[in-house]
């Protein structure tokens, strides 16, 4: 699984982002030193960054209040704003590493975010750069990945210092020159292409591994001969592994083939080990993308003159609205005043059919009959079909209601995916078993507040 | 509660300031203690530590906090004192079946405790200014009812209010919990 640590370059040093936890609403953001109720003096920036409508984190991850605990303390200024905000956006994926133990990657970063996302220039970047030089060739010899991310407007300050260094021309470093906060995600580390790295990595070094990815069977059998032709008899063993798991993959079997990786990874077997780090990248060849799972929404109101009882109760035909995309992630917010309900779609945008799960289910705020608000639906989709969940809107909402839209993708029905997909957790089984996943979420918000 | 303190100019507020360090220096004579000038760990404790402590941002020294214990004249006129120099003393909270305080409630300002969702073991204070131009606290001093005082100091308001984050047993939230704690804002 991807773990990604977040470092905030400073010219002490870099300081890392320990934990990211949501806090009561009533409270204000803040961010402590080391897990101790020392409050830093950049809080209340910090809080100005989280909520709205200064705020951008609300406004993207969908929660107003924060605790963020880091390892050391932050002075003034902004350039810290381009790692919390990348904290935040590993919390939302679940990637965010506590430790530098626990990570897979980096992610060294500085850089102002403005109200736009745009990342904004900054200074002293040689300086942060050279105080982090031993932290980061630590973690590079240790195996790990380091990515430096940085406004556009200091790449040219980040080749010079980078070049000089030779500490880190020995680094495989990849800089990041950022102008949005679009790049930062962008740049993200993918558990496939993670994955494939570190097999890559295993192949000359025998290191363990960790999987991920998803499934197509013929993707499987070419990987697998070419396994078995560059490694004889050990890559035929790691192919008879992975057939295995690809026939339980087609049965549906899921938390089966999850269980049997999870003790191949930790077995002694050498070859188990290779072949539960090679199975997510085989068997996600040639399967569906991201891109292919098409998630919309619409709001429901009644026509003019009539209630949301009367479209409740089948006197008046609701009016479907769609929402914009308000940001990578997230559908525009819709007032609660007049709405009846919302309707929410996976459609299959690719070229070939799959199976395809779709769950709604209210995240945050409090929302009463909570199980008639939500849903989920799968069924086979050929290109251009969809899938709809509707929900119906309480015109008594007591506060703000964030839903969560999760669409997942596989090659066929599965009891366990279902059960998966109903309970609403967002986690790493998914890509771990060749599924393809994609969250949104929507905000109902009410009016004046 | 009175706001004669700070009507005073900057002048005045130096003039009492020597007013007081002569008192403690009277205190000290009267007390014979001549011979140990000298040494300042052993020096009686005076008005001047008094005032020390309630005009700034440190807490009380064991010397004064043990002197404060004993001495009901001491206690009398650092209250007078407190009384002088705060912005606002809260009234007394009306008392609860469990004996505990969740917030003050006062007409200028309002104290309430949050615990932490994401660290149970620490809890906010929060201090809501009711109005935006009542003058801002920069301290928070508190006397529990066995006699023992302290301040804390606070940081600058975000939109109206003061937010101290401070681990669930320590003495600023333990006394701000007890119903009989007397608490004033400077």
């Amino acid at each position: 699984m991807i773990r990604v640590s977040v470092l905030i370059a400073t010219t002490d040093g870099p300081v890392q982002v320990q934990r990211l936890a949501e806090e009561d609403p009533e409270v204000r953001s803040v961010i402590c030193l080391n897990g101790t109720s020392e409050a830093l003096p950049i809080s209340g920036a910090y809080d100005a960054f989280v909520r709205k409508p200064t705020g951008v984190i609300e406004r993207l991850f969908g929660h107003s209040v924060f605790r963020m605990d880091v390892s050391a303390r932050v002075s003034d200024g902004r350039s810290w704003q381009l790692g919390v905000f990348a904290a935040h956006a590993l919390y939302d994926r679940s990637m965010l590493a506590g430790r530098l133990e626990d990570a897979t990657h980096v992610l060294w970063l500085t850089g102002e975010v403005n109200n736009d996302l745009e990342v904004g220039s900054v200074e002293h970047v040689a300086k942060k750069i050279e105080r982090s030089a031993e932290t980061l060739s630590g973690f590079f010899d240790e195996g790990g990945t380091v990515l430096l991310g940085y406004p556009k407007g200091n790449e040219a300050e980040v080749e010079r210092v980078l070049g000089k260094d030779p500490g880190f021309k020995n680094m495989t470093l990849q800089p990041i020159p950022m102008e949005s906060t679009d790049d930062l995600l962008a740049a993200l580390p993918r558990e496939a292409e993670a994955a494939a790295s570190k097999a890559a990595q295993a192949a000359a070094s025998g290191q363990k591994l960790t999987p991920t990815g998803k499934g197509r069977l013929r993707a499987v059998w070419v990987a697998g001969a070419l396994t078995v032709a560059v490694a004889g008899v050990f890559g035929w063993d790691v192919f008879g592994e992975v057939s295995r798991w690809q026939a339980m993959a087609e049965e549906g079997a899921f938390a089966k083939l999850l269980s049997d990786m999870e003790v191949r990874r930790k077995s002694a077997c050498m070859t188990c080990r290779a072949a539960a780090a090679v199975y997510p990248v085989v068997v996600g060849l040639g399967g569906p993308g991201k891109g292919d799972l098409e998630l919309t929404a619409n709001e429901v109101r009644a026509p003019e003159g009539r209630s949301c009882a009367l479209v409740k109760f089948g006197r008046a035909y609701g009016e479907e609205t769609a929402l914009d995309m308000a940001s990578i992630g997230r559908f525009a917010d819709s007032p609660a005043d007049g709405l009846c309900g919302m309707v929410y779609r996976l459609r299959n945008a690719g070229s070939a059919p799959f199976h395809g799960w779709l769950n709604v289910r209210p995240r945050l705020g409090r929302i009463a009959g909570a199980r008639a608000r939500r849903g989920t639906e799968h069924a086979q989709l050929a290109p251009g079909e969809t899938l709809t969940v509707r929900v119906r809107v309480p015109d008594w909402l007591r506060s703000n209601v964030t839903y969560a839209v999760r669409a997942v993708a596989g090659e066929g029905p599965s009891d366990d995916v279902t059960r998966w997909v109903a309970s609403g957790s967002g986690d790493a089984r998914f890509g771990l078993v060749g599924l393809i996943e994609r969250l949104m979420v929507h905000e109902i918000r009410l009016n004046g507040k | 509660m009175t706001d004669a303190w700070k009507s005073l100019t900057p002048a005045q507020k130096r003039a009492a300031e020597e007013t007081f360090a002569a008192l403690s220096a009277f205190d000290y004579l009267m007390e014979g203690a001549k011979d140990k000038a000298e040494d300042s760990a052993e020096r009686p404790v005076g008005f001047a530590d008094v005032y020390a402590f309630a005009t700034g941002l440190e807490p009380p020294t064991q010397a004064l906090r043990e002197a404060l214990l004993r001495d009901r004249q001491l206690r009398s006129a650092l209250d007078r004192l407190l009384d002088k120099t705060a912005l606002y003393r809260f009234p007394k909270v009306a008392a609860a079946a469990s004996g505990t305080a969740e917030g003050r409630d006062g007409d200028k300002y309002r104290i309430r405790l949050k615990v932490s969702r994401a660290a149970p073991r620490q809890t906010y204070v929060i201090i809501e200014l009711q109005d935006q131009t009542f003058k801002l606290p920069s301290a928070l001093f508190y006397r529990k009812p066995d006699g023992e005082y302290g301040v804390h100091p606070l940081p600058d308001p975000e939109g109206g209010v003061i937010q101290v984050l401070a681990d669930s047993d320590s003495n600023l939230v333990t006394a701000l919990r007890n119903v009989d704690t007397e608490v004033y804002l400077r």
